[in-house]
C-alpha cells in the first residue's frame, strides 16, 4: 500500500486551503450561480451560456476581448524581448536602475496609472500637443475611448511581466555562447535571431501566457480608458452585475471568459513543452 | 614573421594587470600550450587573440595583419570553449553548420563538409542528436568540430578537457592530438594541467602573474626548467636555494647550506640571477649503500601508487621526494627506516631561485 506523504500535505496544507478559500470558492460560486434560472426559478439551467452564444452582441465583445489581449500580447513580445536582452547585457549598476525603471509601473495604484494614462491620451493631453505642435495633426486628438489607448495602456503596466519571464530564462543562458556564435561569424542581428531568441522562447511563451490571461481580464483600463463604448469582457460583466443586476448573466460571462483563457494558457504550455523538450530539461 | 606574433602585450583590468608585457611567436601549423596557475593570464591572453578583449598595450599580428580593430566576428578564428558554449536549440548537425551558414556557403556544400568534420571527430551518427542528448566527451567533440569545420587559420582550445573526468581526459588528450594534426591547423590551448600541455603540445609557454616563465618543447620545459616555479609546477621536483661554490672543470659545485648537492653546469639564463635553486625530479634519486650517499635520512612515509612507490624521506634538507619504480630494490624500504640517497650529477637542475 502507498503511504500518504504527510510531510509534504502538512507542509503545503495552509496554502492550499488558502488557495481552496479565496480562489476557487468563489469561482465555484460564480459557476453554480450562472447555472441558475431567473428570479423565483428553480433548478439548473443553460440558458444564460445559450443567450450568449446566439447574441452577435456578445460575440463582438469577446471578440474585441480575445483581439485586445493578442494585440497586447504581441507588442509586449516585441518591446519585451528585446528589453530584457539589452538588460542582460548591461552592466552591473545601470542594470539594476534599468530593472527598477522596467518593473516601475508595478509599483503605482492601477487606477492612479490609468488615470494618468486619461490625462496623457485625452484631447488637452501632451500627446494630442505634441503632435499638434509637430504638425502632424491639424485638430486635437483624443486616443480615449479606442482600442489604441486601451492597448498603449495595457501594455505599459504588462511588459514587467514578459521581461521578467524571459529574464528569468535568461539567467540559464550561457553567455559563451554568444561569444561563440561571433567567433563564428554570427552578426549581432543573426546571433540575436538565431541564437538568443531561440533560446529564450519558453521564457517568452510563458510571460506571453501571463500578459495575454492578465489582458483578457483587464478591468479597470478598459473601464477608463476604453469608457462604455469599447466593452470587453470584464467590463460587461461588471455590467451586468451592477447596471442590469443579471447576476446570471454576467457570472456566465465570467466563467466562459474563465473558460476560454484557462484553454490558451494549456495550449502554450502544451505548445513549449512539445516544441523544447529538448532544449532545457 | 611568424603566423603568430604577440609583442609586448599588456592588459589592465582598473589596477590589476592581468598580462605584462607578453611577447610570443606561434609558427604555422604549430600546437602550443599557454600553461599557468589560475590567474596568471592565459585566458586573458586568449580573449585577446580571438578579439573578445582588447590588449592595453602591444600588438598582435596574424598572419602578418594587425588584430586590432578586428572584431571577433571578422576575426577567423576557431574556439573551443570551457564550458562547450553549444547552441543548446539546434542539433549537431546545425550547430556545426552554423559557422558555414554564417559564411553563406550554399547549402549542398555545407552537407559535405559538415559530413566529413563529423567523420572525423566520428560522430558520423549522432548528427540528429541535441546537446543535452549527448555525453560531456561527444559535446566536447561537437564543439571542435563546430570550430575547425570553418577551416580557421587559427584554433583556440580554452581549457577543453577540464570538464571531463580523469579516464574520459586522456583519451580526449589522444583524440585532439589526432584531430589537430590531421586538420593541420595552427592551435593554442590553455590550460592549467601540466599533464595535458606536456602530452599535446609542441611547445609551451609557462605564464605566471601575466609574465612569461619560460618557453619550450615540453622535454626542454620538463628536463631544464628555469625557474623553480617552473620546476615546481611541471611534475614533481624536490627544490633547494643553492650557491655555487669554487668552479670545477667548467662545472660549479652546488651547495645547499653545507650540503653538497653536486656538480653542474649553471645554465645561461640562470646566471647572474640573484637566487639560484637546484632540483632534482623524485624518480632521477635512488637509495645507495650507507657511505656512498649525497644526503641521508629517514623515511616518514611510504605511499604505494601502483607502478611505483612514493617516499618522504625526512633529510637535513627538508622533506624529499623519492619515487621508486617497478624493478627496483628500493620498492621494500619500510617507515621509520634509515636511507641513503644518491643521484647522477647530469639529474640535478640548476635554475633561477624563488624555491620555498
Amino acid at each position: 500500500m502507498r503511504q500518504i506523504a504527510w510531510k509534504p500535505l502538512a507542509l503545503t496544507g495552509p496554502a492550499l486551503l488558502v488557495y481552496a478559500v479565496v480562489l476557487a470558492g468563489p469561482v465555484f460560486l460564480m459557476l453554480l450561480l450562472s447555472l441558475q434560472g431567473g428570479k423565483g426559478q428553480d433548478g439548473f439551467t443553460l440558458a444564460h451560456y445559450a443567450e450568449i452564444l446566439v447574441d452577435g452582441y456578445f460575440w463582438e465583445i469577446y471578440g474585441r476581448t480575445f483581439v485586445m489581449a493578442l494585440g497586447v500580447t504581441l507588442i509586449c513580445l516585441l518591446i519585451g524581448v528585446p528589453e530584457a536582452y539589452v538588460l542582460y547585457r548591461m552592466r552591473a549598476p545601470w542594470r539594476g536602475y534599468f530593472l527598477l525603471a522596467v518593473l516601475a509601473p508595478l509599483l503605482v495604484a492601477v487606477v492612479v496609472r490609468t488615470l494618468g494614462w486619461a490625462l496623457v491620451l485625452g484631447p488637452t493631453g501632451p500627446l494630442s500637443t505634441a503632435l499638434m505642435a509637430l504638425g502632424i495633426v491639424q485638430q486635437p486628438v483624443s486616443l480615449l475611448q479606442t482600442m489604441s489607448g486601451v492597448v498603449i495602456a495595457l501594455v505599459h503596466v504588462l511588459v514587467p511581466f514578459l521581461v521578467i519571464a524571459v529574464w528569468s530564462s535568461l539567467q540559464r543562458f550561457d553567455p559563451d555562447t554568444l561569444r561563440a556564435a561571433a567567433s563564428l561569424g554570427g552578426s549581432d542581428t543573426a546571433i540575436f535571431r538565431r541564437v538568443v531568441i531561440p533560446q529564450v522562447i519558453p521564457g517568452a511563451l510563458a510571460g506571453a501566457v501571463v500578459v495575454f490571461s492578465l489582458s483578457a481580464t483587464a478591468f479597470a483600463t478598459p473601464a477608463i480608458v476604453g469608457g462604455r463604448r469599447l466593452k470587453v469582457v470584464a467590463t460587461s460583466t461588471y455590467e451586468e452585475f451592477l447596471g442590469n443586476m443579471n447576476w446570471q448573466l454576467g457570472s456566465a460571462l465570467a466563467v466562459l471568459l474563465l473558460v476560454v483563457n484557462i484553454l490558451v494558457v494549456i495550449g502554450a504550455s502544451r505548445l513549449v513543452e512539445k516544441k523544447f523538450a529538448h532544449v532545457f530539461e | 614573421m611568424s603566423f603568430l606574433e604577440i609583442k609586448h602585450v599588456t592588459k589592465h583590468f582598473g589596477n590589476a594587470v592581468a598580462v605584462d608585457d607578453l611577447s610570443l611567436d606561434i609558427e604555422q601549423g604549430e600546437f602550443l600550450s599557454l600553461l599557468g596557475p589560475s590567474g596568471c593570464g592565459k585566458t586573458t591572453t586568449l580573449q585577446m587573440i580571438a578579439g573578445f578583449v582588447d590588449a592595453s598595450a602591444g600588438e598582435i599580428r596574424l598572419a602578418g595583419q594587425p588584430l586590432a580593430g578586428v572584431p571577433a566576428q571578422k576575426r577567423d578564428i576557431g574556439i573551443v570553449f570551457q564550458s562547450y558554449a553549444l547552441f543548446p536549440h539546434m542539433t549537431v548537425r546545425e550547430n556545426v553548420a552554423f559557422g558555414l551558414l554564417m559564411r553563406k556557403v550554399d547549402k549542398h556544400e555545407i552537407g559535405k563538409r559538415v559530413d566529413k568534420v563529423l567523420a572525423l571527430v566520428r560522430l558520423d551518427t549522432l548528427g540528429e542528436r541535441y546537446p543535452k542528448q549527448l555525453s560531456g566527451g561527444q559535446r566536447q567533440r561537437v564543439a571542435l568540430a563546430r570550430a575547425i569545420v570553418i577551416d580557421p587559420p587559427l584554433l583556440l582550445l580554452d581549457e577543453p578537457l577540464s570538464n571531463l573526468d580523469a579516464k574520459l581526459r586522456e583519451e580526449m588528450q589522444v583524440e585532439l592530438r589526432r584531430i589537430c594534426r590531421t586538420a593541420g591547423v595552427t592551435t593554442i590551448l590553455v590550460t592549467h594541467d601540466q599533464a595535458e600541455a606536456l602530452a599535446l603540445s609542441d611547445r609551451i609557454a609557462v605564464l605566471r602573474n601575466g609574465r612569461l616563465e619560460q618557453l619550450g618543447t615540453p622535454s626542454d620545459i620538463y628536463r631544464s626548467p628555469a625557474t623553480a616555479f617552473v620546476g615546481n609546477f611541471i611534475g614533481k621536483m624536490n627544490l633547494w636555494d643553492v650557491t655555487p661554490a669554487a668552479s670545477r672543470d667548467g662545472q660549479m659545485v652546488i651547495r645547499a647550506g653545507n650540503i653538497q648537492l653536486g656538480a653542474s653546469r649553471v645554465p645561461e639564463h640562470a646566471r647572474g640571477s640573484a637566487r639560484l635553486a637546484a632540483g632534482i625530479r623524485p624518480q632521477a634519486i635512488a637509495f645507495t649503500a650507507p657511505g656512498t650517499e649525497r644526503l641521508g635520512g629517514t623515511v616518514a612515509t611510504r605511499v604505494y601508487q601502483g607502478d611505483h612507490v612514493l617516499y618522504m624521506v625526512t633529510t637535513p634538507l627538508g622533506n624529499v621526494m623519492v619515487q621508486a619504480g617497478h624493478g627496483s630494490d628500493a620498492l621494500r624500504v619500510d617507515e621509520g627506516q634509515q636511507v641513503f640517497l644518491d643521484w647522477a650529477d647530469e639529474d640535478l637542475c640548476v635554475m633561477r631561485g624563488d624555491a620555498q
